[in-house]
């Protein structure tokens, strides 16, 4: 219908004339609003129009019901607070030394006088023997400490450069030994009798005493915390003794990073000594914010990146719908007031007194009051074992950004059950250089490669590569039922481990749980890391981690090969 | 043999393929594929002379275009530059830019060196090198390369530590802190230093870099508690009440009526249109409905002036 036949004449021509009339149908649509332009700028600014139209919808929101409730206007919170004072490693009970991040001082292990290091020895050697005429000296000290056998897998690189340093390298292994015995005097006394050089020597012999204590360490005193039977470290901590004293067990500790979850709390007895520090802090309470987090304010826009509304939950998901429950409607419930904590130090809060704004008073106590709350309780931060009413905070000692080298071993603990055994393989071992190189066809998960058989045959036993290493399964001393894996060896002449991980005393044991079926990845690196005050950390450290998979050998022993069949599978 | 220059140039068909005896055969055998790399040869630089042509179009002379054309074509030149480049050397040559420190003796200055003995000693840059060559593979190369190179007869210089930004007071951000070290971020360059200093045209190449980060000593950490709180929020409007009738003071009975008028006047904005359709009023309120019919009146919006036709009609 054109648009000129709405015109007014129209409609009054029409009804002047009333003989034609036009039975009358007539019908209603609610008009809606609808937007005409996808332009929704202009909407989201929401510009006021109408000011009474914010007071609607706060009405209709429910914003202006009154409740029997009042708003937070001050927080007293008391805190106690204490160090580490103890360390102990097997039996072995040390003094906890601030100065060093926890994870160091548990993994570290003796640096090998590779190749590397005894570059870096030997140019610190030399530099502090200085120009002329002390240089001469130099070759004379090559003559008492010429490099003989290097430690770790041979390589060509490592025989070429030690070809092309070969006026400087000195046995760096030997001559610190020496040092640090007291025999260098000897070494000494054969080179020269000149006082001047005498001196010399000797300053250049505490110059590299004094670089590879820096660089690498000093020697460790302690038992290694590594469990060889559960391929994890195992260490405890303590605060002082006291009534508060707190015992921290890290029992599991696979190596990487070290934080709160890797300890379980231990009460031990209390002892005499000092309480805790107690501090009362007093704060203004701010609610709390989180991604995603309701906004009451009408023109804020909450971030798109976030969104609860949008959580995909079935009806049996009760965990997930009580979350959002809790964020949408009781997050605006929910304070929180900073605590400036030293690291290190374990912290329990006892509670906090709340004053609201008609000068009422309530002490807040923490929801996980021990093991006598009657309900099963979870928390973040909170320790197992912890059983306390006032739960505790471990800020742990330890680095928060480690540069790990490429690993120097790695060896991978494999399950077979065809063969019904664990292998340990060693995929990568330490080089001469100071380098993991990685053992010929180790990534290959099939060892022993297969071979058409021309005809039916007997096989007395297939062999597998020689860094393969078995280990069987045997009883458990005092019980019929549980096992444990012990090293085994293939039959042939005896070849030692390469890697340091696998260089254990006979009898080897481990725990059977250590293996899951996906296997055991255990990987041996540098890493390196800054502490407080920004001393530089170097040591060797281990990674224990879940494998990728099971493998096979390939082993099998006293078989009949049929015509055309592969002897592995 | 003139070939043997030739490989180390990008060409490794220059290497004899075969033969170790002198040999009248084995000499042909040579000289076959001498010409054979000649014509190699003469194919690169005919295709690296094609590249190097000079632009045949005049430069504009007006702005912008002068502006605009003037750093394209340096761009343009310096890919054809490299293009010819690599198809003389092959493919991995790269160009390394020259380039010149417009105040050296500021950059000097930022050396640990020109710092004064206060900030750090050589041997502390020594220890951080040996330190980090365990974990960073290419310090590790840098490291051996230098010890090894007196050896050879080539010694590389020791190494300097550049440190950014420049503060006297600050300590040595490689090592343990003398003095506390300033928030914020800092760059340690480690240089290995030509004998032209940091006069002259310089290049370089960067070998290796990476991220320390050095532990703070207190953590900030929040305590949560809940508490119910009130759920009722400040009113989003500002209600300006005005009395009816000015008598210099104001009555209790009358702000309470301006307040409740006012949430009378907020909630009747809550009306939806479906509360509106279970009483009479519908059908006479504007912009609500939309009136249809079979015949040509057909659509008519039933505004205030739609509704006066309606009454039309119906008389």
């Amino acid at each position: 219908m054109a648009a000129a036949e709405f015109r007014s004449e129209n409609i009054y021509a029409f009804a002047l004339e009333p003989r034609k009339t036009v039975p009358l149908f007539r019908g209603w649509n609610r008009l809606e609003c609808r937007p005409r332009i996808p332009d929704f700028e202009r909407s989201l600014k929401a510009e006021v129009r109408d000011p009474l139209w914010f007071l609607t919808r706060q009405w209709q929101y429910g914003e202006f019901q009154g409740e029997d409730a009042a708003s937070p206007i001050d927080i007293s919170l008391g805190v106690r607070s204490a160090p580490l004072a103890t360390l102990r490693i097997g039996s072995t009970d040390v003094a906890y030394d601030p100065s060093t991040p926890l994870e160091t001082r548990v993994e570290r292990e003796a640096v090998p006088f590779d190749m590397t290091l005894i570059m870096q020895g030997s140019r610190v050697f030399a530099l502090a023997l200085g120009p002329a005429p002390f240089d001469k000296l130099l070759p004379k000290v090559i003559s008492h400490f010429a490099l003989t056998s290097i430690p770790g897998e041979a390589t060509a690189d490592a025989t070429r450069l030690r070809l092309a340093g070969a006026a400087f390298l000195l046995d760096i292994a030997a001559l610190v030994t020496s040092i640090r015995s007291a025999t260098f005097g000897t070494v000494v006394d054969e080179i020269t009798k000149i006082a001047a050089e005498v001196t010399a020597l000797g300053a250049a012999a505490d110059a590299l005493i004094d670089w590879h204590g820096r660089v690498y360490g000093l020697p460790r005193t302690e038992p290694s915390a590594w469990q060889t039977n559960r391929l994890s470290y195992q260490f405890e901590c303590a605060t002082a003794p006291g009534p508060d004293v707190v015992s921290l067990i890290a029992n599991q500790y696979g190596g990487g990073k070290l934080d709160w979850y890797n300890f379980d709390a231990k009460p031990p007895a209390p002892a005499a000594g000092p309480a805790f520090d107690a501090a009362t802090l007093s704060f203004l309470p701010a609610g709390i914010e989180f991604a995603g987090m309701p906004s009451i304010r009408y023109w804020e826009m909450e971030n798109g990146r976030t969104e609860f509304a949008h959580i995909d939950a079935n009806t049996n998901d009760a965990a997930k719908l009580l979350l959002a429950e809790f964020m949408l409607l009781f997050s605006n419930d929910w304070c929180v007031v900073p605590l400036n904590l030293n690291i290190g130090d374990f912290s329990r809060v006892d509670g906090l007194l709340v004053t609201d704004v008609f000068d009422d008073q309530t002490w807040v106590r923490s929801a996980n009051r021990g093991a006598g709350a009657d309900w099963h309780h979870w928390s973040m931060f909170l320790l197992s074992g912890d059983d306390s009413e006032s739960p505790g905070l471990f800020l742990a000692p330890a680095t928060t950004a480690t540069i790990e080298a490429p690993p120097l071993e790695e060896v991978a603990f494999i399950r077979d059950e065809m063969a019904n055994m664990v292998w340990a393989i060693e995929k990568r071992v330490a080089s001469d250089l100071g380098q993991g190189v990685p053992l010929a066809s180790a990534d290959s998960n099939a060892a022993a490669a297969p071979s058409q058989a021309p005809q039916t045959r007997y096989l007395l036993g297939t062999s597998v590569p020689d860094y393969w290493r078995p280990f069987l399964p045997v009883h458990t001393p005092g019980s019929l039922r549980s096992i444990r894996l012990q090293r085994a060896r293939l039959p042939g002449p005896l070849n030692e481990p390469k890697a340091e991980i696998l260089r254990e005393n006979n009898p080897y044991f481990i725990e059977e749980e250590e293996i899951p079926r996906a296997g055991r990845l255990v990987e041996r690196a540098f890493q390196r890391s800054r502490w407080q005050d920004g001393e530089p950390f170097l040591w060797i450290g281990r990674n224990s981690q879940v494998g990728r998979g099971e493998g096979s050998s390939g082993l099998v022993c006293d078989h009949i090969l049929e015509k055309g069949e592969r002897n592995i599978d | 043999m003139g070939c043997f220059g030739r490989t180390c140039s990008g060409m490794p068909e220059a290497l004899p393929a075969t033969g170790t005896e002198l040999s009248d055969v084995q000499i042909a055998i040579w000289s076959n594929q001498a010409v054979v790399v000649q014509s190699l040869i003469a194919k690169r630089l005919e295709t690296a002379k094609q590249l190097r042509s000079p632009f045949v179009d005049p430069l504009p002379t007006t702005e912008p275009e002068l502006t605009l054309e003037t750093p394209r074509r340096i761009s343009v030149s310096l890919q054809r530059a490299t293009d010819a480049a690599r198809q003389l050397l092959d493919k991995p040559f790269v160009i390394v830019p020259l380039f010149q420190f417009h105040k050296p003796a500021q950059v000097a200055e930022l050396s640990l060196a020109g710092a004064g003995p206060g900030i750090a000693r050589a041997s502390q840059v020594q220890d951080w090198m040996d330190s980090l060559s365990r974990v960073r593979p290419a310090v590790a190369d840098a490291a051996w390369a230098i010890a090894v190179s007196s050896c050879m007869g080539a010694p590389i210089a020791e190494p300097i530590a550049i440190q950014l930004p420049r503060n006297a007071k600050a300590p040595w951000i490689g090592g343990k802190f003398t003095t506390p070290l300033p928030e914020g971020g800092w760059l340690a360059v480690i240089s290995l230093q030509s004998a032209l200093g940091f006069n002259g045209l310089q290049c370089g190449l960067v070998l290796d870099d990476w991220t320390e980060n050095v532990p703070i000593d207190k953590a900030t950490t929040g305590v949560s508690f809940h508490f119910n709180r009130l759920n009722a929020i400040a009113p989003q409007a500002l209600l300006l009440a005005v009395p009816p009738a000015i008598r210099g003071h104001w009555d209790w009975e009358e702000l309470k009526g301006c307040v409740h008028e006012a949430f009378d006047l907020a909630k009747l904005r809550a009306i939806e249109p479906d509360s509106l359709t279970t009483n009479g009023y519908f059908v006479g309120l504007p912009a609500i409905l939309s009136e249809f019919s079979v015949n040509q009146f057909a659509h008519t919006l039933l505004t205030e002036r739609s509704a006066a036709a309606a009454v039309l009609i119906k008389t």
